[in-house]
């Protein structure tokens, strides 16, 4: 049985997170006090890097070398972000974090600002987490009584505030240049890097835009060294990973693990195995920009490089479980419709690309398309990656590749059978009654919506294919199985 | 509020704040009390047991709001932390029933039930 190790959400649901106090007596801003007053901003970077600490918000960039670019750049004032725009649908570790322990991300933040010489941090979230947002308020007011933040920190010329930038969540703004344009009042557009954030970044200045996972990974790195950090997790992905499980898994909720487990031991040890005892048929990861994993490739160990390397990514760790009764055609429609809508207009391919796409993808599902669709949709999603500006474009026909890869034949079966065998997609299935098993209760002639169905009681009750509007009702209510779908 | 100059004076500010925690010797209710406690009735929860503190149907308890643990599934959840340290994480709560469990796992930590997730949660790795 794998265990869940927390290094990220060591304090979240034991401590108060409305009480500084709570925080100090397990050792809170120690790692702050450390820093400022016993090393130099050179020896924290080194420790950073040497622990191989990966940007947790999904591109996994070291962090280390992030600080040290930023520190490396010149300029009269810089700024730290921390990127909590937590955008992914069924992601929801960053607003756990904030809720639960905001002063270790803080912590973090204000080291950051010491590490690459700069004053002033932004914590960029959005304005639909309000109870993040009031315990933030109220830790940072807390910080400024202590000292913790404010001028001259401990006596040194080192000073730091953190204020709050709120998000309308956008999910674009959780790309980096496009959350600077929004912390600037500017729309949420992506621009094109290079130049990185970390040498011309908000107002053009220096800036260092971490995740909210990330910084809280910070303080227990630098209390217990990289070396400590370094025994969990993988060689080239060290530390833990928090994931949000959801979909059809039996204990929803947040785990966190070392690097290296694999997925069917955070599926089925830590999460208990699928809903009702069904079938595992996949696990989205990565969000809208990632892909789906089948049961072939469940032991694979979970590392950025592996699941990029099975056309998935890390994401920021949401993870949806789905089983047998979802249609993967659906699934992929799904998540370009969420691309579709936080586009941002601004390019082509992302713009008319994704809308193409979703259209063919419509298609099958309606039993429309023909034997050129496969094709049409393979091409349209290489070239939308290839030419889109910025990651969220570029990454939009991932879950569509994703599937198509690994379920070829469910698309197939959908474009030359018009079958759903998963009876999600309406236009591909027909209800009928099974003469054998209908006793004419009556029940599902009285439940129908549209009065399709007719027939005496007890006699067999026929559908009217013509009229039926397929909503599933006599399906759900037939109590002796007489209906099912074809 | 002391203000914290350096690494003496912080140790002094947390050596205080262990001490006042070690002389405590009441039992702490934390209450799940995150975005996703409060909508699964977190609130409902938290009102029903400062009922039952202040009637005295349990004593010598401090109830205090967390963020969440991670236990979705289960919500809403609370962790009792014993004054020896032990602990027992219970989910799935309901706020008529709640202060009867709660009275019964404060009396007996070996009890068994439905409502236990998980015992001795509490895993401080920073404290390696």
């Amino acid at each position: 049985m794998i265990e869940q190790v927390r290094i990220v959400l060591r304090n979240s649901g034991l401590i108060n997170p409305e009480d500084i106090d709570d925080y100090i007596s397990v050792r809170g801003y120690e790692a702050l006090v450390k820093c400022l007053t016993e090393s130099s901003p050179e020896d924290i970077i080194q420790t950073v890097k040497a622990s191989g600490l990966r940007g947790r918000g999904g591109g996994g960039f070291p962090t280390g070398i992030k600080w040290e670019v930023t520190a490396a750049s010149e300029s009269d004032e810089k700024f730290v972000i921390c990127n909590a725009d937590e955008g992914d649908p069924g992601a929801f570790m960053d607003r756990a974090v904030l809720e639960g322990d905001p002063h270790s991300v803080m912590e973090a933040m204000t080291i950051a600002g010491y590490c690459i010489g700069s004053s002033k941090g932004i914590i960029y979230i959005r304005a639909e987490y309000p109870l993040a947002i009031e315990r933030l308020n109220t830790a940072i007011a807390q910080s400024y009584e202590y000292g913790f933040l404010g001028e001259n920190i401990f006596g040194t010329d080192f000073s730091f505030d953190i204020e709050l930038k709120f998000g309308a969540g956008a999910f674009v703004c959780g790309e980096e240049t496009s959350l600077i344009k929004s912390v600037e009042g500017k729309r949420g557009e992506p621009v094109v890097k290079p130049p990185y954030p970390a040498e011309s970044g908000l107002w053009g200045k220096p800036t260092l835009v971490n995740n909210v996972e990330t910084y809280a990974n910070i303080s227990p790195i630098i209390l217990n060294g990289a070396q400590w950090f370094r025994s969990f997790g993988d060689e080239k992905s060290p530390g833990t990973k928090v994931f949000a499980l959801a979909g059809k898994v039996n204990k929803v909720g947040l785990v966190e693990v070392p690097m290296g487990t694999t997925l069917r031991q955070v599926i089925f040890e830590v999460g208990g195995g699928i809903k009702n005892g069904k079938e595992f048929k996949a696990v989205q990861t990565g969000g809208p920009s990632g892909g789906c994993i089948t049961s072939e490739n469940l032991d694979t160990p979970i590392t950025y490089d592996n699941l990029k390397a099975i056309d998935s990514m890390m994401g920021s760790g949401g993870m949806i479980v789905l089983d047998e009764d979802d249609c993967m055609v659906n699934v992929a429609k799904f998540y370009l419709e969420f691309s579709l809508d936080e586009s941002c207009g601004k390019c082509t391919p992302c713009r008319i690309g994704n809308t193409r796409l979703w259209e063919m993808l419509d298609d099958i599902t309606k039993g429309r398309a023909d034997d050129n669709t496969m094709e049409k949709l393979e091409v349209l999603c290489n070239t939308i990656k290839k030419s889109a500006l910025c990651g969220l474009g570029q990454a939009s026909p991932n879950p569509v590749l994703s599937t198509m890869k690994y379920f070829r034949d469910e698309y197939l079966e959908h474009i030359n059978d018009k079958k759903c065998r998963a009876g999600v997609c309406k236009a591909l299935i027909d209800y009928a009654i099974n003469p054998d098993k209908c006793i004419g209760c009556t029940l599902c002639a009285r439940n129908c919506p549209v009065m399709c169905i007719h027939g005496e009681p007890k006699k067999t009750h026929v559908i009217d294919q013509d009229k039926c509007i397929k909503c599933g009702s006599c399906l759900s209510s037939c109590k002796f199985g007489a209906v099912y779908y074809s | 509020m002391k203000k914290i100059t350096d690494m003496k004076s912080y140790l002094e500010v947390k050596n205080e704040l262990s001490e006042i925690k070690k002389q405590n010797t009441n039992s702490k209710i934390l209450i799940g009390y995150g975005t996703c406690g409060i909508a699964a009735g977190a609130g409902e929860i938290y009102e029903a047991l400062e009922e039952s503190i202040i009637s005295g149907e349990i004593l010598n308890c401090e109830l205090v709001k967390v963020g969440c643990v991670g236990y979705c599934h289960a919500e809403p959840t609370i962790e009792l932390q014993y004054p020896d340290g032990t602990s027992v994480l219970l989910g799935n709560l309901h706020p008529h029933t709640v202060p009867e469990v709660v009275a019964g796992y404060l009396s007996n930590f070996k009890k068994k039930g439905k409502h236990v997730l998980e015992k001795n949660v509490t895993c401080d790795v920073t404290k390696v």
